[in-house]
């Protein structure tokens, strides 16, 4: 029973995702079929996370396909979907075109993150990775008559993609090791190839979660819709690659360095990207910095072996940065900025969001008693015992959040003087037409998050962190009281100095470190150039290859068309038909109801006859097609039913 | 040179293999498709042959599959040459009379 | 274990049979050809002579256990032989004196051979090879016939051969390279450990071969195509006679598997899927070859339903068989009247045939009735006993689908019986080019009223043929 909830929480927004995305007909029922989904799939989420099955299906030589929930999964996995139904009720009330593709993407992408958050095995998890990494580019390229937009999406793929490839290089260094494909056992592999595996690991999961060296691709990412920024950049894509380094951790820590460099690559990241955010003038690239700076926290924690700080940090996190993001969303819809200069007094306009945000801004600079502060003092602590230099780091990049979140509440709670109200009103419509409305189904979810933000701390406090800790099979690392009061304290200092005298914005900051420039001319030019003298070389090929590929799927969307239009259309229209024509017949005359009958059917018959017909065509690559798919199916049937 | 490797390889050309005969029109070029499937399944019988059980029904496998594959591909050139004369067509699409 | 050459006696005449009518038509001139004929038959006369005293032994294996000589074979042997033997006749009227007629009649014996071997493979190798021996020479003889429509058809039967005889040996060879072995004797017990997605691809890729050769889905796109574009005797051949030896191929490897994975499941699916496209399909057709073509797939359909319950009902093989025969003979008795006929290329020509042609009139009513499974032809009881026996299996369902089917089937018989009673008022009067008037060709008469006769007497015996088959 339970073992079909986990399937039913993962397979659900699949399918459903599936459909909607695929066909854009159902434009009507979208947002409905999808909230509801949504709705099922974080019910089972719960479901799963206190009834704890796991299920297995066998799918290569030595390894299963495994997916199953443990303690940590309990909490990731219905963040997830919580995050996803509250982030798709905002949608329903912000996106306005092409609703049922958006839904439908989202949902694959929540099932991928559900799959992501619940795989045991190295086969299961590189499925979900593909499937997650595939769909932030589609999302993140959601508008893509858009060319920079595309672009945008492209640079998250590319550059996600090639860090994914350090996934693969784990699991065959986990085969070749010889510790076997469950992520349990990635642990007891051979030294030599176990170095390997946390290496490949390691990049992975710094390249989704968005840390140094790859931080760029986060704000790139920007470009796509708010709702999407609030659940792949809180709690799905972004923060899978904080996953995967908790859930590997025992791997980390087998190897000795691969542990030493996860927490300093966090603390750097915490660190560096604090600053960058602190720089920022665009809403949304402060808060993409700052998802960055805030994962370098649940990165520091898998190095420093508190896995459950960095669990909590992480829930905590996914329900402050969905907030804010919906937030500047619902924003950007209303004002058509997402500047800083055009938001002054934002937050007494509309007071509802204003609120929210204030305190989801309070919890990421960490005043107590909001969540992030005190999920982030148990990572600190756990910090601490490991290294000084690694807690001073940690304490610094703490206060660098307090002043970035210090600088958004400035902007958004402060007075604008008379003179300067043009100014800012002239960054108004800057990007796109606002709407100069937030509307209901936009401010609900952004109450729950509040809600989140404000007190998903408990996880790390007494006596709820031990808990966990025990749960996650650790030593619980309780913070001291004088470590709890100098965060706090450091947190109000620098909110108070922010309020008073404003931040720096270095410019070498702002530009994200000049990072993105860098990859373009170390990875994506050469590539590109590359790419050229390959295209010179052999443009038949590329060429062919490509129109192959568009070929093929159009004459695949073609035959969906067809199957569409066809079957689906004769279906109904033959149903109504007949039906119609046997009520008349029935009405007209009794004497004949049999003769009536047997016309009906043979109606029905001629009409099947005319689909029946379809498939043969008469184009041989078709039949291949069909073929093809029926044998493939075939064997899906072999394996799924027993 | 593994097991693994071998079936990797072979899997690898059967996909590709497999593309090219859905995907292409031109008759020759479909059997070209269909000439890499083949040898993917020659390519991971010898492998399963080599690796797994040497004993002869693996190596009369190998045969039968070589000689299917000859006696196809000849075959297959002369239905090509044949579609062409009385239809002066070289491509599956140029043929669709018979349909529905 | 021991080779036993002897008890191949009957397949090794055929393929000598084969080589012989094709050396012996090289020496000779056109208008001698018959002679070659005549060897043909000699030889397949002979090999239902020879199955027939095989047939009263027991059960024996040839080869070391890679050839099962027990009833199945013994049945398919006389049915593909005799079934050959009536496309044989067909053929006096199609090609004598033409071009390639040795060369065509060689082809015949080799495919049929092929046929037999399938239906006696005990060893996945064999089953290959018998494959291929039947499709190579299918692709020449649709071929044969140089016309546009022909070479479409060839062009479209070999490569969806091809494709299908590729994902055949590869699934040969994944269940070889997961088991070390391609025996059936071997395979269950290795199979019953293996991994069971690579033992699903495997056995979907020997099935998706055998499908093609029976011409059921998804194999069946090259049936109706064929039987309109290849000849009429080919067409004739091509749907019937390898579908005898892939069917028991089929029934031989769902009954050696073991019970792992749910294979019923997959054959009722694909056997309800058969036969509801192609009754369906066939509904609006105007030309009664592709007609035909498209109820021989719904016909594999209805074979697939003994099989699909293989080692569950006692009765499952005596009615694969029983239908086997049944419907050979009324497939080809349906395909004689169509070559008896050849000018009649649309069924608004056959208008007026009860008038002008009483006989061959008759012989088609009762094949076609006969196939839609009307009392008391032989695929009644055909029909009656697999359906009994899907639902002795467990699988009711499939009884009823069967039975829902044949209902469907009605209609488009009739759309070809209807215009044969036409009376003059409402008939249109036939083009001179549809040649109505012209005299029919006189052997394909006799075997069509010959053959409608037998499916009839079939199915009056049919109780007495269901006793043989189960007694021995």
């Amino acid at each position: 029973m339970t073992q079909a909830a986990l399937w039913l929480m993962v397979l659900l927004p699949a399918a459903v995702g599936g459909l909607l995305a695929l066909n854009p007909r159902v434009e009507r029922f979208a947002t409905i079929v999808s909230l509801t989904t949504a709705t099922a799939t974080a019910a089972l989420a719960i479901s799963v996370a206190i009834a704890r099955p796991s299920v297995s299906m066998p799918f290569m030589a030595g390894t299963d396909f495994a997916l199953g929930v443990d303690a940590l999964s309990a909490l990731i996995a219905p963040m997830v979907a919580v995050v996803t139904l509250l982030v798709l009720v905002f949608v329903a009330g912000e996106i306005r075109e092409s609703r049922a593709r958006f839904h439908g993407l989202m949902l694959l992408f929540a099932s991928a993150a559900l799959l992501t958050a619940t795989a045991q095995t190295l086969p299961a998890l590189l499925f979900a990775w593909e499937l997650m990494g595939a769909m932030s580019y589609a999302l993140i390229g959601f508008w893509w008559r858009d060319d920079h937009r595309v672009s945008a999406g492209l640079t998250a793929f590319v550059t996600t993609r090639t860090a994914d490839v350090g996934l693969y290089v784990a699991a065959a260094a986990a085969v070749a090791g010889g510790a076997g494909l469950a992520l349990t056992d990635l642990a007891e592999g051979s030294p030599g190839w176990r170095d390997v595996a946390a290496a490949g690991v390691l990049v992975a999961a710094l390249g989704k979660a968005a840390q140094l060296p790859f931080s760029f691709w986060l704000s790139r990412a920007m470009e796509g819709p708010s709702p999407v920024s609030a659940l792949l950049h809180s709690a799905a894509m972004v923060a899978m690659g904080g996953y995967l380094l908790l859930r590997t951790e025992p791997l980390l820590a087998a190897t000795g360095w691969a542990s030493t460099a996860t927490a300093w690559v966090g603390a750097i990241t915490a660190l560096v990207l604090g600053l960058v955010a602190v720089a920022q003038r665009d809403l949304k690239q402060l808060l993409a910095a700052s998802t960055s700076a805030q994962l370098g926290f649940v990165v520091l924690a898998a190095g420093v072996g508190s896995v459950a700080g960095g669990t909590a940090h992480l829930v905590a996190h996914a329900s402050v940065k969905a907030l804010l993001f919906l937030a500047a969303g619902a924003w950007l819809t209303a004002l058509g900025t997402k500047r800083l200069a055009g938001l002054y007094g934002v937050a007494r306009r509309w007071r509802l969001v204003g609120w929210s945000v204030t305190v989801g801004a309070l919890s990421l600079a960490g005043v107590a008693p909001l969540a992030l502060w005190a999920t982030k003092d148990a990572v600190l602590a756990a910090a601490l015992e490991e290294s000084l230099w690694l807690y001073a780091v940690g304490l610094l990049a703490a206060a660098l959040s307090a002043a970035y979140a210090g600088k958004i509440l400035v902007v958004i709670w402060r007075e604008v003087p008379q003179e300067g109200a043009t100014r800012v009103e002239q960054h108004l419509d800057e990007e796109q037409q606002g709407s100069r409305h937030v509307g209901v189904l936009e401010q609900a979810p952004l109450v729950v998050l509040t809600v989140g933000a404000a007190v998903l701390g408990l996880l790390a406090l007494p006596p709820m962190g031990g808990r966990l800790a025990s749960a996650l099979g650790e030593e619980a690392v309780d913070a001291t009281a004088a470590e709890w009061a100098v965060s706090a304290l450091i947190a109000l200092v620098v909110l108070a100095a922010v309020w008073r005298w404003g931040v720096p914005e270095p410019r070498w900051a702002r530009g994200w470190l000049g990072l993105d420039a860098a990859t373009r001319a170390v990875v994506v030019r050469p590539t590109l150039a590359l790419a050229a003298a390959l295209a010179r070389f052999d443009d038949r090929v590329l060429d062919r290859a490509v129109t192959g590929v568009a070929a093929a799927a159009l004459s695949a969307a073609k035959g969906a068309a067809v199957f569409d239009d066809g079957v689906l259309d004769a279906g109904v229209d033959a149903a109504s038909r007949a039906s119609l024509r046997a009520a008349d017949r029935a009405a007209r005359d009794d004497d004949r109801w049999i003769d009536g009958l047997v016309e009906a059917f043979a109606a029905h018959m001629r009409t099947l006859g005319q689909i029946a017909r379809r498939p043969q065509t008469g184009q041989l690559h078709q039949y291949y097609l069909q073929a093809i798919a029926v044998l493939a199916v075939g064997v899906l049937l072999l394996v799924m039913v027993r | 040179m593994t097991l693994e490797a071998t079936l990797l390889i072979a899997a690898a050309i059967f996909s590709v293999g497999l593309y090219g005969a859905i995907s292409q029109q031109v008759v020759v070029m479909v059997m070209m498709g269909l000439e890499l499937m083949i040898n993917a399944v020659i390519l991971a019988a010898a492998g399963f042959w080599w690796f797994l059980a040497p004993h002869p029904t693996g190596q009369v496998l190998l045969l039968v599959i070589i000689a299917a594959m000859t006696v196809e591909m000849a075959m297959g050139f002369a239905v090509a040459t044949h579609l062409h004369r009385e239809r002066h067509a070289d491509m599956t699409d140029m043929a669709t009379d018979l349909s529905g | 274990m021991a080779m036993r050459p002897l008890l191949l006696l009957p397949e090794m005449l055929l393929f000598v049979g084969g080589l012989a009518a094709l050396i012996s038509g090289s020496f000779l001139p056109r208008e001698r050809q018959w002679v070659s004929r005549l060897v043909a038959a000699a030889a397949l006369v002979a090999c239902v002579v020879a199955a027939m005293i095989g047939l009263t032994s027991t059960a024996q294996t040839a080869f070391e256990g890679t050839f099962s000589v027990d009833t199945p074979t013994g049945v398919a042997r006389i049915v593909a032989a005799v079934g050959t033997l009536i496309v044989l006749s067909l053929a006096v009227d199609e090609i004598t004196g033409s071009p390639r007629e040795s060369e065509t009649y060689a082809l015949l014996l080799f495919s049929t051979t092929g046929t037999l071997m399938l239906a006696g493979a005990d060893d996945l190798l064999v089953l290959a090879v018998g494959f291929l021996l039947t499709s190579i020479p299918l692709y020449g003889l649709i071929g044969l016939r140089r016309t546009p429509a022909g070479a479409e058809a060839a062009m479209k039967t070999y490569l969806l051969g091809a494709l299908f005889g590729i994902l055949l040996l590869s699934g040969v060879t994944v269940l070889y390279g997961i088991t070390g072995t391609t025996s059936y004797a071997a395979l269950p017990d290795l199979l019953i450990d293996a991994p069971t997605g690579a033992m699903a691809a495997g056995v979907i890729g020997v099935l998706a071969g055998l499908m093609f050769k029976a011409g059921a889905v998804p194999g069946h796109f090259w049936i109706p195509d064929a039987a309109q574009g290849a000849g009429g005797a080919v067409a004739a051949f091509l749907t019937t006679v390898p579908k005898i030896g892939a069917v028991i191929a089929t029934y031989r490897l769902v009954d050696m598997l073991p019970g792992t994975l749910n294979w019923p499941l997959l054959i009722a699916i694909l056997a309800v899927a058969s036969m509801t496209l192609g009754n369906l399909a066939a509904y609006w057709q105007t030309d009664p070859r592709r007609l035909l073509g498209w109820s021989t797939v719904s016909q594999v359909g209805y074979l697939l339903v003994p099989v699909a319950v293989a080692g569950r009902s006692d009765s499952a093989l005596p009615s694969l068989l029983l239908y086997v025969a049944g419907y050979t003979l009324t497939n080809l008795a349906a395909f004689s009247v169509t070559t008896a006929l050849p000018q009649r290329r649309t069924l608004e020509s056959y208008g007026r045939l009860a008038r002008a042609q009483p006989m061959l009139a008759a012989a088609l009513v009762i094949s076609l009735l006969g196939l839609v499974g009307t009392p008391p032809t032989i695929v009644f009881v055909g029909k009656l006993t697999i359906a009994s026996a899907a639902w002795d299996g467990g699988l009711a369902w499939l009884a009823v689908a069967v039975f829902a089917n044949t209902l469907i089937s009605l209609f488009y018989y009739l759309r070809w019986i209807v215009p044969v009673f036409k009376s003059d008022a409402d008939a249109s009067p036939p083009r001179a080019d549809e040649g109505a008037s012209s005299s029919p060709r006189p052997a394909s008469s006799v075997v069509a009223v010959v053959a409608a006769l037998g499916s009839l007497a079939m199915g009056i015996c049919a109780g007495l043929l269901l006793s043989l088959l189960t007694g021995t």
